[in-house]
């Protein structure tokens, strides 16, 4: 459903934010992008929903090339930013009619769903207003509403769980479970590793523009410590990974790199 | 509580202000070439403007000198011109004041902060002082040193004119300061802030126009006539701006007696007042000001479920499906955001219906007497009955300018981008190709621009009773003239969007687009006229060269946007 081969991408010629990445998501599973902050994780997602271009690689979204085909891949994601910034002078039933206009959604299906959507996510009685008057959760959840309208093979969410109450982060991965159920995918980026750790079928951890490991829970686990939380495994990876990349005095920079699968095994 | 700390604080937090506006971060932290250019492109755009300001009001005063002087009416004009000073500081201050004390971006981040309400008071004032003596600069000073050098003035005029020009802009500010503290604590118009904004820039709109009618016909009189409206209502302007505005009356004598000694005691008798108004808005301040600014950056809603009806009716239920649904939802999207945010509304769409009166305003201010309009009555009487073969050519490239000037400079394709901001990515996500999203956002543009000047058209139509064959071959020349400087302006911000604002003004009064938007349909409005002056090209020339040469110009620049848009667009990191 999503593919990333040899995926780079540089801001100005000189950060490094994405580097030579491979990335295979499959249909009926929930993937979840771990990594510290400025890892390269937005940037990625950025590449996947067609915002950022990549300086190299291919991506492709359900068969259809990011670049080459974009009107079609892009029909086939619906996408959560981290930022849910969207039109403040327009309703939010205004965004959505714009949203089901432009996706080409049925106006009796997109009456039907908006309403299952927006009582299920407590927006109902906040259709009629403009979106400035909304709080940063109630925002991401019209964001979330509008992303699923469509029903969209590939769900792609940047830190969806921002903001949101805990009622509608119950919710929220609720609906990824069920998406993927009905035979989708959804990928999403997170800080939070217990979210990851409870719903993600597999991860994979970045770190300084490159994939430090992917594969299931039961994967990483075989390939580092047993019986070691989600947690422990990326604080230690992404702590490894920071020494290799600030050489001290005892370790020269001239050092061989270190994989952190080959290492830890 | 201690005067000094105090002071630093205001000065401290007047400063942070200030490094957010564009000026400052010229000066400041630019880090990027591209924003050292743009900064650059701001200041020359401002030295430019105010130099034109100052040549305008110079120039008026050089003008009303001679006139007056004869009649020894020239003592005057010190009067005249600070009054008209006060007036627009107190109108204008109101206006800044309500924006910068209550509307600013910051205000969220200052409230917060353990400020004092007069320190934050004593810091916005500052910034809006700073805005007021650059305005000021532009109305008071150029006049009044062409009266000083007339009326050979000594050394002493000119100190105190320094002095009155320090000092005279913070009585009124600091009343339109305490007047906008009151509405916003004691009244409910500010629930709905959109509206409040947008109706209050409306109401600058009028003034500005009520100022240049009223400097307009001011101009075209003379002699006995211009003697009793001076009498008439200078003298009378300028003892309500007194009565209402205390140390107006000192600022006039001290300008009018500056040989004498008195005249310094004029100013210190202004420097005592305008220090006690200060005083009278800081304690204003403490009392008034965060009851009236806390909560207001939360915008009112409703909170009530949409009917099964209105559902269905928003969402288009039971509408018949229709081929451009996805162009016309996004028009409708770019209109809305057009129509309800109080910056766009008034510098985009309602500019675009009041440019023509800014223009029409100099002919009927001017009256029956003046030259230029004598001329153009010939004209019009020449296209009417037939006698002049000139006429009508003229005319229609007079009126095809028009209507590239008007569309040129109301900055709506100019900031078709960049009014997208921070929500620029949602172009990149929707799958809909680029081409058809700036095709949408043209055709915005065009509707605006065609009921803006087609209404204008209508109107000049009618006022000079023009005849229908000239009518409709003007209407023949609009597509061009509409689509020219639309084209240019989507092609200005393909290549320099300015998305990154944190204040939706930077959009529109901040982007080096919409200037350039309206050299270029200066230019195209320039292109159009002279060919027909020069060559004296007879109507049937004129009219294909207006309508054809335009659209073949258009087909032109479409055909370059066609290429151009994948490629600008997918550059364009949002």
């Amino acid at each position: 459903m999503i593919e990333l081969q040899h995926v780079s991408k540089s801001y100005n010629g000189k950060i490094q934010a994405v580097d030579h990445i491979d990335l295979s998501v499959q249909r009926g599973e929930i993937f979840g992008f771990l990594g510290p902050n400025g890892a390269g994780k937005t940037t990625t997602i950025k590449m996947v929903t067609g915002i950022l271009e990549p300086d190299t690689g291919t991506i492709q979204v359900n068969g259809h090339d990011i670049v080459k085909d974009p009107i079609r891949a892009k029909r086939s994601f619906g996408f959560v930013p981290d930022d849910p910034n969207i039109f403040p002078r327009l309703k939010a039933i205004e965004y959505l009619r714009f949203i089901g206009e432009i996706y080409e959604v049925e106006p009796a299906v997109r009456r039907q769903r908006i309403s299952q959507l927006a009582e299920r996510l407590g927006l109902s009685t906040a259709l009629g207003d403009r979106i400035q008057s909304f709080s940063h959760g109630m925002r991401q959840k019209l964001i979330i509403i509008g992303a699923l309208l469509h029903q969209p093979a590939v769900w792609i969410l940047d830190e969806p769980m921002t903001g949101l109450d805990p009622k509608a982060a119950f919710e929220l991965k609720e609906m990824m479970r069920e998406h993927v159920a009905a035979g989708n995918t959804v990928f999403f980026s997170t800080h939070v590793l217990d979210v990851a750790e409870k719903i993600c079928d597999r991860v994979a951890i970045i770190d300084r523009g490159k994939i430090l490991l992917c594969g299931t829970l039961a994967d990483l686990r075989a390939r580092t410590v047993e019986d070691a939380s989600l947690e422990s495994m990326f604080l230690r990876l992404v702590e490894q990974e920071s020494e290799q990349a600030v050489p001290t005095a005892s370790e020269p920079a001239a050092r061989k790199p270190r994989f952190p699968w080959g290492k830890l095994k | 509580m201690n005067a000094l700390p105090t002071l630093r604080r205001i000065l401290l937090l007047a400063l942070a202000i200030f490094r957010g506006n564009s000026f400052a971060n010229f000066s400041g932290d630019a880090q990027t070439k591209k924003k050292r250019l743009s900064g650059l492109g701001s200041v020359l755009l401002f030295v430019f403007l105010a130099g034109y300001f100052a040549f305008m009001t110079g120039g008026s005063a050089f003008a009303l000198y001679d006139l007056l002087a004869p009649l020894q009416l020239q003592s005057l004009l010190p009067g005249l011109y600070v009054s008209s000073s006060v007036l627009v500081v107190f109108i204008f201050g109101a206006l800044y004041a309500l924006s910068v004390f209550y509307y600013a971006s910051d205000v969220d981040k200052i409230l917060p902060l353990p400020f004092y309400p007069e320190e934050v008071i004593g810091a916005k004032f500052l910034v809006v002082a700073a805005y007021e003596y650059l305005f000021v600069a532009g109305v008071l000073l150029p006049p009044l040193l062409v009266y000083g050098v007339k009326s050979q003035a000594v050394w002493s005029y000119y100190a105190l004119l320094l002095g009155v020009y320090l000092l005279l802009p913070l009585i009124p500010l600091a009343l339109a300061t305490i007047l906008t503290m009151l509405i916003m604590r004691f009244t409910p118009l500010t629930k709905n802030k959109d509206r409040f904004k947008a109706i209050a820039g409306v109401l600058l709109l009028f003034v500005s126009i009520g100022f240049s009618y009223f400097s307009s016909s001011l101009s075209t009189r003379s002699g006995a006539d211009l003697a009793a409206f001076f009498s008439a209502r200078v003298e009378q302007t300028a003892r309500l701006t007194a009565a209402v505005f205390p140390g107006t009356a000192f600022a006039v004598g001290a300008l009018t007696t500056s040989s004498t000694p008195a005249a310094f005691g004029q100013l210190a008798l202004l420097v005592l007042l305008s220090g006690m108004a200060l005083v009278i808005m800081l304690a204003a301040g403490r009392l008034l000001y965060f009851k009236g600014v806390i909560g207001l950056s939360t915008a009112a809603s409703r909170r009530k479920a949409l009917s099964s009806v209105e559902l269905d009716r928003q969402l288009g239920v039971g509408v018949r499906p229709h081929p451009i649904a996805a162009f016309t939802i996004y028009m409708l999207k770019d209109l809305r955001i057009l129509v309800r945010t109080p910056i766009f509304l008034m510098n985009n769409v309602i500019m675009n219906f009041l440019f023509p009166l800014f223009l029409a305003i100099p002919i009927l201010g001017a009256g029956t007497q003046d030259e230029d309009i004598r001329q153009l009555q010939g004209l019009v009487q020449g296209l009417v009955d037939g006698t002049d073969p000139q006429a009508a050519p003229l005319f229609l490239a007079i009126l095809f300018g028009l209507v590239v000037f008007v569309n040129g400079t109301n900055g709506i394709a100019e900031s078709a981008l960049s009014r997208e901001g921070s929500q620029f990515y949602i172009m990149k996500i929707i799958p809909m190709s680029y081409s058809r999203q700036i095709a949408a956002k043209l055709a915005v543009a065009g509707a605006l621009g065609l009921a803006g000047t087609g209404i204008s058209l209508v109107l000049l139509f009618v006022f000079l009773r023009l005849p229908l064959w000239f009518f409709a071959l003007c209407l023949l020349t609009i597509p061009g003239a509409l689509l020219l400087p639309n084209l240019s302006g989507i092609i200005f911000e393909l290549y320099w969007p300015k998305l990154h604002w944190d204040n939706e003004q930077k959009a529109v009064k901040q982007n080096m687009n919409v200037l350039y938007g309206m050299v270029a349909a200066l230019i195209v409005a320039g292109l159009a006229i002279a060919p027909v002056v020069v060559f004296e090209l007879s109507l049937p020339v004129a009219a294909a060269v207006l309508i054809l040469l335009p659209l073949l110009l258009s087909a032109g620049l479409m055909t370059l946007l066609h290429r151009l848009i994948p490629a600008r667009m997918q550059a364009i990191s949002p």
